[in-house]
């Protein structure tokens, strides 16, 4: 789990300048191609057990708002789930061993 | 909990190799300790409230709400799963098309079974619970399978509630190395916070149990497991255990898991050994 959350994190700071650039640029392969990473990071955060509620849907609207040629709002859809799953990721990474600080006794 | 060197670490190493072996995706911590985690659990709640004996804990917030108990103890005059539980007798009788029921896939024709679920089947290496055991016995007598939250699967699972009341909760964990971390799995589900309120199912059903969630207060985990399926009154219907795990998750601000799935199989395991000694109580009428 902790190589998921590290190369989760990696990406996530490898994202944050594409999602920048392509804000000025309309054209379609700029934005899919973050979106694209946003779902690998979504999926990894599947992986961890940690994925949080409404990402996917953040997710779904991205791509519809890139289909209709908006893509600004795609980015920033994009941008939110990107956000929710670093989120989710570290509460995964956090949670590995806070959990035992619980147990009941 | 993953320490290097030290007195543990022959322990950790081997809970690591157990971890990988089995594919888990993590590591487990220690060698499991189910019936200290049992001790620990009754005791944490005993010390909360001294005055609510174990056994009521099978009754939920009924335990430790007085004016909502003897509204419940009304509508169990005429319970609304009555109907319900008289469907699943006939469907757990009624011939499949080989000509064989139910009852040759259940000991003693069905009663008195519900105390021994979740169970650990060392042949898949997995948690069977009731609902995977019933889909079995479909599956084996040429049947498709129910789905879980089906009228059908929900009247079968309350009938054997039924049929098993007053019998003592008895999961076992066997000394077998992919049963222990599958109930281990399920501890650590219990006690991770998830979602976007960060929120562990310790923290409303052990922190704050019988505090006041709006108008409700929340129930204790202790006891949880030995009345499902419920009549919601909020819903009119029946509810299996683990559509309630899903609803807490989604309320959570998590992805919820499907039903059956093997992170609520799990879950449901360790809860329900945590609940070992008291009673089936199940059906029951929840808020």
């Amino acid at each position: 789990m902790r190589d998921v959350v590290t190369s989760a994190l990696v990406l996530a700071a490898c994202l944050a300048l594409p999602v920048a650039r392509a804000a000025d640029d309309s054209r379609t392969p700029a934005v899919e191609g973050v979106l694209e990473a946003v779902e690998s990071l979504r999926a990894q955060a599947v992986t961890a057990g940690h994925e949080w509620l409404g990402t996917r849907s953040l997710l779904d609207e991205a791509r519809a708002a890139a289909a209709s040629g908006d893509a600004a709002r795609a980015l920033e859809l994009a941008e939110q789930a990107r956000r929710d799953c670093e989120l989710a990721l570290e509460q995964a990474r956090r949670e590995e061993e806070a959990w035992q600080g619980r147990v009941l006794r | 909990m993953i320490r290097r060197g030290g007195r543990r670490g022959g322990v950790v190493a081997a809970g690591l190799l157990t971890g990988a072996l089995l594919g888990l995706g993590f590591p487990a911590p220690a060698r499991a300790d189910p019936e200290a985690d049992r001790i620990g659990f009754r005791s944490y709640f005993q010390q909360r409230f001294p005055d609510v004996p174990a056994e009521a804990w099978i009754n939920g917030m009924y335990a430790i709400d007085e004016g909502a108990r003897q509204q419940w103890q009304e509508i169990e005059d005429f319970p609304p799963y009555e109907f319900t539980v008289e469907e699943g007798q006939a469907l757990f009788q009624d011939p499949f098309g080989d000509g064989r029921s139910y009852g040759d896939c259940f000991p003693d024709a069905g009663r008195g079974i519900r105390q021994r679920y979740p169970r650990f089947d060392s042949e898949t290496g997995e948690v069977e619970t009731l609902e995977v055991a019933i889909n079995g016995c479909r599956a084996r007598h040429g049947e498709p399978a129910l789905s879980y939250d089906s009228k059908e699967m929900l009247a079968l699972t309350a009938w054997i509630a039924y049929a098993s009341r007053g019998r003592p909760m008895a999961v076992e964990v066997p000394d077998d190395a992919r049963a222990l971390a599958a109930y281990e799995e399920g501890k650590r589900f219990y006690y991770t916070k998830r979602g976007r309120l960060d929120m562990a199912c310790v923290d409303c059903h052990g922190r704050y149990a019988g505090a006041f969630i709006r108008g409700d207060h929340l129930s204790a985990s202790l006891g949880h497991p030995t009345h499902f399926p419920v009549y919601r009154l909020k819903l009119g219907g029946m509810v299996s255990l683990h559509k309630r795990f899903h609803g807490c998750i989604r309320d959570v601000g998590a992805e919820p898991f499907d039903e059956q799935s093997r992170e609520f199989r799990r879950l449901e395991y360790f809860l329900t050994y945590m609940s070992n000694g008291l009673e089936a109580n199940g059906p029951a009428v929840r808020k």
